[in-house]
């Protein structure tokens, strides 16, 4: 049997490349350098890259490999995972552990085959063993499970590696659930986690009433909350799978299967701000409870959840812990023609659009409006990103009667015949948001390609080829989860188009001053309420730009700092006559003998230019003052992301006063800060 | 033909070692790692490889390798 025929023969065979990988050619012993010439000589480039790829990494050529996959990577959207864990294993061979965690990235929601998923998982552990890659934060994430889960264990370390988070996890013995909760002594808060995962099942659902069932996970989410400073994840129950009084399940009042659904209900109603609800039920739902349910996985080794749907599983871990760790996107960039509706409006016209029944495919584009105006209605900014004339653009909005969108929903409008990634860059710009807060939805491959090219931090959904699918591919990507919903994400919207009002304004006044007290600014200060608690954490979480520290605070942190009488926290939101922003600066302060020692800064970006940091600099002093301090005392630690701060305490007459360049320590004298007299105080 | 190299590459896969090899013989008490939970990993890595579906009732049987080796050509026909 001659090697060559054979590679002939399969070229191109998606299957047969994959057995190919996994051991065809050690048995066949023909030199790789023929099999590569052949390759190389016969094969389309797709195939070369890809077979030649696998072939260098068989032959212990693993810099080769490397090089190979990675300029097919370059131009693949969505590679297959199995592609991506070749190229994880040839960095792990390679002992390059940035490479691994770098791999592990990419891996991504369209793909979630599990086991080239675990293998990369697995090599993510050995890399750590080796050293974390700079860029990687740790955290100490538990797991406990009233199941045997220990296998999801790889399946997280990628997830978390997709928010720039490398795992110390503790993953408790089987079923250990209740008893390391109630044991202060036990291993689990040994670990000082800063998220506790709580994994249970149906099978945990009993017949007593909900409510009493419902207590007594309040009971064991308030110990940990009192015990440890974390986050916990609890998931909703799935429903059994089988049930003996069939269709009569849901009005028996003691069924496991309604008991669950109000289950559910209850906890959804009452988990406090620092637990959160991982919607373990919707998961197995979306997934099929039919291809979650492998009867034989449970009673060989009490696992509930089939390895298969392991990923989906983590990617609901990783759904919460991206809101959790402020990764969260923040606008959702929409293509026109062929996205929005079907056609193209400059040539076609309104009337020849594709929109709205009864055309099926015009009902799906209808369907991408109405996810993404639910996204705007919680806080999603929604923006357009057109190659158009711009009244050709705007005309369906206002001429056509099943447009879903208005131009009120949208934010930021873009139509010329510039790149996108110009328009975008320019956009983001104007909106004040990083570009790894862009998700870009677009029908048309070139597009995507080159945003994906120019832009690497927007995130670019890789969409099918059928309209159809196009919400199902945005929703996987789970780009916009939140820990929760304010009344700032609600009005978010509102908010950025009075922007546009104000910017107009700032046009026709004399200078800044003037604009500024034309605006009737009214700056609300309070000290922490407990209602706001939701709104700190979110602020904490998401801004990057103006933020001091960037301390990450967590509910139980705010709490336990409001509480405490060295500590001085206070919040002010600002309205104008435009609009209001809502709660948009939060100060966190310690008294150190004779200094005030400013723990925490940070502000939304969008009230930058309003002398904000003047107020905030003068409340400082006069808490100082009220304090007994001498000295007013600030840090600045560097992150990729708040230089914009980095002049800040120079600017407010502060001088350095020592740290380090990871963190600078500035200090001016109490009474060092002027009043600001371009707003009005509500105190 | 033997489904045995493949078999030992879904082993190197599973146990994530390069240079694994089992035999006829080999048991789990040969193959460091090889517990209950990797067993489970295992055998739905090799229900997955070569597209069959074992029963609880052969899973509890298998004593070597080779067992599992005779199972999947067996069911493969």
């Amino acid at each position: 049997m001659s090697t060559t025929a054979d590679l002939r023969r399969a070229l191109g065979g998606e299957s047969l490349l994959r057995s190919f990988t996994r051991g065809w050619l050690p048995e066949s012993g023909a030199p790789v350098g023929e099999l590569l010439a052949v390759l190389d000589a016969e094969a389309p480039a797709d195939v070369a890259a890809r077979w030649g790829a696998a072939l260098l990494a068989q032959a212990g050529r693993h810099e080769e490999a490397i090089a190979r996959w990675e300029a097919w990577l370059a131009h693949a959207e969505a590679p297959p995972a199995w592609h991506l864990a070749q190229l994880a294993r040839s960095y792990d061979r390679r002992k390059d552990s940035a490479g691994v965690f770098r791999t592990a990235a990419r891996l991504h929601p369209w793909d979630l085959e599990a086991e080239p998923r675990a293998a990369v998982g697995r090599l993510l552990r050995k890399a750590r063993e080796r050293g974390v890659p700079p860029g990687y934060r740790t955290a100490k994430v538990a797991l406990l499970s009233t199941f045997t889960l220990d296998l999801v264990e790889p399946h997280l370390r990628v997830v978390a590696a997709g928010l720039g988070v490398d795992l110390d996890l503790y993953v408790a013995d089987f079923d250990q659930l209740r008893t390391e909760i109630v044991d202060r002594g036990s291993r689990l808060y040994a670990h000082d986690p800063e998220v506790v995962i709580l994994a249970t099942s149906w099978r945990d659902v009993d017949e007593r009433p909900a409510d009493q069932q419902a207590a007594d996970w309040k009971m064991l989410w308030d110990e940990l909350l009192a015990g440890t400073r974390a986050h916990v994840l609890l998931h909703t129950f799935d429903r059994p799978p089988t049930g003996s009084a069939g269709h009569l399940e849901n009005r028996l009042g003691t069924s496991r299967r309604r008991r669950a659904a109000e289950l559910n209900l209850l906890l959804a109603d009452h988990v406090p701000d620092r637990v959160s609800l991982v919607d373990y039920d919707h998961a197995v739902f979306t997934a099929g409870a039919a291809q979650w349910t492998d009867h034989r996985q449970w009673f060989w080794a009490k696992e509930a959840v089939p390895q298969a749907q392991l990923p989906v599983l983590a990617e609901e871990y990783g759904a919460v812990l991206r809101a959790l760790w402020g990764k969260t996107r923040k606008v959702l960039v929409l293509d026109l023609d062929n996205t929005l509706w079907g056609g193209v409006v400059g040539e076609d016209g309104v009337a020849g659009l594709r929109l709205g029944p009864p055309n099926p495919e015009g009902e799906a584009h209808q369907a991408v409006q109405r996810y993404a105006k639910e996204l705007s209605s919680r806080g999603v900014l929604l923006t357009v990103c057109t190659k158009n004339n711009p009244d050709d653009a705007r005309a369906p909005f206002l001429e056509s009667a099943d447009m879903v969108l208005t131009l009120d929903d949208i934010v930021a409008f873009e139509s010329s015949w510039e790149p996108k990634p110009v328009a975008i860059a320019r956009m983001a710009k104007r909106l004040e948001l990083g570009l790894d807060s862009f998700v870009f939805l677009d029908d048309n491959p070139v597009e995507r390609a080159a945003v994906r090219a120019s832009l690497p931090e927007v995130l670019v959904i890789p969409v099918p080829a059928d309209i159809a699918g196009y919400v199902e591919a945005l929703h996987r990507a789970r780009a916009f989860e939140a820990l929760a919903i304010s009344d700032e994400d609600r009005l978010r919207t509102a908010s950025y188009r009075a922007e546009e009002g104000r910017k107009e304004l700032a046009q026709q006044v004399a200078s800044p001053e003037a604009f500024l007290r034309s605006l009737d600014m009214v700056a609300s200060v309070r000290a922490f309420l407990p209602a706001d608690l939701t709104r700190i954490v979110q602020l904490a979480a998401r801004s990057n730009q103006f933020n001091l520290t960037t301390w990450r605070m967590t509910a139980a942190e705010v709490e336990s700092l409001a509480a405490s009488p060295d500590h001085f926290v206070c919040t002010v939101r600002l309205r104008d006559r435009f609009g209001d922003y809502g709660l948009v600066l939060v100060l966190v302060a310690e008294v150190q003998g004779a200094a005030l020692d400013v723990r925490a800064w940070f502000m939304s970006c969008r009230v930058l230019g309003r002398r904000m940091e003047e107020l905030a600099s003068w409340l400082l002093d006069r808490a100082a003052a009220a304090r007994g301090c001498t000295v007013v005392r600030g840090h600045y630690l560097p992150t990729k992301k708040n230089v914009l701060v980095k002049p800040l305490f120079g600017r407010l007459g502060f001088e350095r006063a020592g740290g380090d360049d990871a963190d600078e320590v500035w200090e001016r004298p109490v009474r060092g800060a002027a009043p600001v007299d371009v707003l009005q105080l509500d105190e | 033909m033997s489904s045995l190299p493949r078999l030992i590459q879904v082993f190197r896969e599973v146990f994530d070692d390069d240079t694994l090899v089992v035999k006829d013989e080999t048991t789990a008490q040969d193959v460091p790692g090889w517990d209950s939970l990797t067993h489970v990993s295992l055998i739905v890595a090799v229900e997955s490889e070569f597209g069959v579906r074992f029963s609880s009732g052969e899973i509890n049987g298998l004593k070597n390798v080779g067992e599992l080796r005779r199972l999947v050509e067996q069911k493969l026909g």
